[in-house]
């Protein structure tokens, strides 16, 4: 660990602590994870394996880089690029208004990055606020790829404890086990409305039963009608019928029309409907997008 | 007996079982992961129910996006056209990227008599039809960047024998834990690229074995076996402070590479290319399986490897098959290109039937594979003519 001087505690991902670091010799600032492997019987998390092994092939500007895995008898550091803060932090400190063309850059930097991990067959499946990481320049980048996993095709059955309560789609709170890239477009569509909201979170349940219930009063309640195999999903419980009464303007009133449009083609229940990374990047929404993001 | 005692770990040779219930099978354990719904063909083609589906489709885009719609008037500002559906996002095959990566080796008329294979996926989200064609040239890719050298044990104190030994017993191992086909594939692929770095002595060797499965589990199982497991299926031949010190030295020697593309992707793009049945697709996964313990096939991509078996299967099934031309595009090989690697194949079909090392054929005579490993086309006479010509 000579190589680095760590400079403060940033804060805990999935499986480890996170230093803020200064390189001794470039001077260049760093982010340090580190993982303690004593306190693990099993060797090196498959957290820690999966997230070093994805991120070493995912180079992509809209997600963190992975510069360099550090091996000692005890623990395991992985070295990231640093940025100056997460998206939880930066809503924090905005004093609940974000300007529409931030939300809207940042909103497309989210879809970039999914979409590479899309195409390169990965599921974040843990996306929320503080996995965004957002530095000076604007850039926002996805972080945290603990929960993160490849997949092949077909998709076949993962875990079902995934997804922080709040950004889990209503599939997944039914138990879907055979879920695939749509999972964090869910995700996308809670962060967009959050970022809209200047940080104020759409679904923030207690529970599972709590976070249904929140995201059927404002979306309306499924049935097999409009999602076909609902009611064969493992978890799968009757709810209330509730009735769209909450016109989505009133939800996220600062956002454009066409940015309610992309919204409600990301939050919606059933799966299969929901829009993915590819087409929402061509969503009009974006049309009028600063350039300078795009490239 | 095999794997019995630490001080016989140092002599792998002579611990190796020769049946397969020569393992050491003990008190019985429960893993938490007994193979539920890992049908040998999952869901090749379009399995979901069209009807629902579609429906519910229908309701949601031609009713403006119900039940969105209800939560505010129809978005009319936003003009329908410039919304862009599916279909217009939509990569319609034959599809730029694996044509870049083939277009050398096709002809303009080769590629008119290529069908786009997922043009009826849009509805099954299990078949990521969106972003398939991205994934496999993606994959394409990565196989190339993790090669492994057809010679790397030349001037090392194991040997090809003992390779396919260990693997012979890795994969009653896998077996018996009751892991995903892709873990055995994964743990052979990490084997191998830690062997050609890294010098390893003989008695050590099982030991790799056992972590590169240790690791594979642990990359791709939802509840992987515990170390002490592992440390058990060695009959304590290693402990646990050992596998975890080799895990660390296997990570860093292979430095974490652990996606590499395995043959068994690219068969299923095959078989579903090919349209092939359940028992060419068994067929073929045994073939594949076959190869693994063959020192002569590492030299090979996955992909060319997934291609011969279902080339080989094909013929072996039905002489009457051909390698389409959709087969050639989504494969990116032709017949003739991996017809080394079939009669390779068939040369090992036919070496298996009288070798000590059985855990393969044995677990591909059971039905849940068809009893595929001995089948009578297996001894037709295009096996033995091609194990002849092989080189």
């Amino acid at each position: 660990m000579q190589k680095y001087e760590k400079l403060e505690k940033i804060g805990e991902g999935t499986y480890g602590t996170v230093f803020k670091a200064k390189n001794k010799e470039t001077q260049e600032i760093v982010a340090l994870k580190r993982v303690r492997l004593d306190d693990d019987d099993e060797g090196v998390p498959s957290s820690a394996l999966r997230e070093i092994c994805l991120l070493k092939e995912l180079k992509h500007k809209n997600i963190v880089r992975l510069h360099d895995v550090l091996h000692s008898d005890r623990k395991l550091t992985l070295v990231f690029e640093y940025c100056d803060q997460d998206l939880k932090k930066y809503f924090d400190s905005c004093n609940g208004e974000i300007d529409p063309d931030v939300v809207k850059s940042f909103m497309y930097q989210l879809l970039r990055g999914l979409e590479f991990c899309h195409s390169h067959n990965v599921l974040h499946r843990d996306l929320k606020p503080q996995n965004l990481l957002i530095n000076k320049n604007g850039e926002l980048k996805l972080a945290d790829f603990g929960l993160a996993r490849a997949f092949g095709i077909p998709v076949r059955c993962y875990s079902a404890e995934v997804v922080t309560l709040w950004y889990r789609p209503p599939d997944v709170l039914f138990g879907a086990k055979l879920y695939t890239t749509s999972i964090d477009m869910w995700s996308a569509g809670c962060i967009f409305a959050e970022l809209a909201n200047a940080g104020r979170p759409l679904f923030p349940g207690n529970d599972v039963d709590d976070q249904l219930k929140r995201i059927f009063k404002l979306l309306g309640t499924p049935i097999e009608d409009t999602w076909p195999g609902i009611t064969k999903l493992p978890e799968y419980r009757p709810y209330p019928i509730y009735q769209v009464t909450t016109p989505l303007v009133s939800v996220v009133p600062k956002l454009s029309v066409k940015g309610r449009d992309l919204l409600q083609r990301l939050l919606v229940c059933n799966p299969v409907l929901r829009m993915s990374a590819e087409e929402s990047l061509q969503h009009i929404y974006f049309a009028d997008l600063n350039p300078a993001i795009k490239n | 007996m095999a794997y019995r005692t630490r001080s016989n770990a140092t002599a792998l040779q002579s611990r190796l079982p020769s049946r397969e219930n020569d393992l050491v099978v003990q008190k019985s354990k429960s893993f938490s992961n007994v193979g539920t719904g890992r049908s040998a063909l999952g869901a090749i083609g379009n399995v979901i129910n069209k009807e629902n589906v579609t429906r519910g489709k229908k309701l949601a885009r031609s009713t403006s996006l119900k039940p969105a719609s209800a939560l505010e008037p129809v978005v009319e500002n936003v003009s329908k056209e410039n919304i862009p559906t599916k279909k217009d996002v939509q990569k319609r095959s034959p599809s730029p990227p694996i044509m870049e990566v083939i277009k050398q080796a096709f002809s303009e008329q080769q590629l008119a008599n290529v069908e786009d294979i997922d043009k009826d996926d849009h509805e099954n989200p299990q078949l990521v039809s969106e972003y398939v064609n991205d994934i496999y040239k993606y994959m394409l890719h990565l196989e190339q960047e993790f090669k492994v050298r057809g010679d790397y044990m030349e001037d090392q104190e194991i040997n090809a024998r003992m390779r396919s030994i260990l693997i012979d017993w890795l994969v009653q191992v896998h077996l018996r834990f009751h892991l995903l086909q892709e873990t055995l594939f994964l743990t052979v692929s990490i084997l191998d690229r830690f062997l050609q770095i890294q010098q390893v002595s003989r008695s050590k060797l099982q030991l790799v074995g056992v972590t590169a499965m240790f690791i594979a589990s642990k990359y791709e199982e939802m509840y992987a076996p515990e170390i002490g497991d592992f440390v058990y299926i060695t009959d304590n031949a290693y402990t646990k402070s050992q596998i975890r010190a080799m895990e660390c030295m296997m990570l860093k020697t292979i430095d974490y590479s652990l996606g590499k593309p395995l043959c068994l992707h690219f068969l299923r793009r095959n078989s579903k290319a090919g349209g092939v049945d359940a028992q060419k697709h068994t067929l073929a996964k045994y073939l594949m399986e076959l190869t693994l313990q063959e020192y002569g096939f590492v030299q090979y991509n996955p992909s060319e490897i997934a291609a011969a078996a279902l080339c080989l299967s094909m013929k072996l099934l039905d002489e009457s098959s051909t390698w389409t031309d959709t087969l050639y595009y989504y494969s990116t090989y032709s017949e003739e290109k991996v017809l080394p690697i079939i009669k390779k194949m068939c040369k090992q079909l036919v070496k298996s039937e009288n070798s000590k090392l059985q855990a393969v054929r044995n677990k591909y005579n059971s039905s849940k594979f068809m009893k595929i490993s001995c089948i009578s086309e297996l001894k037709s006479s295009i096996v033995t003519e091609f194990a002849d010509q092989a080189s």
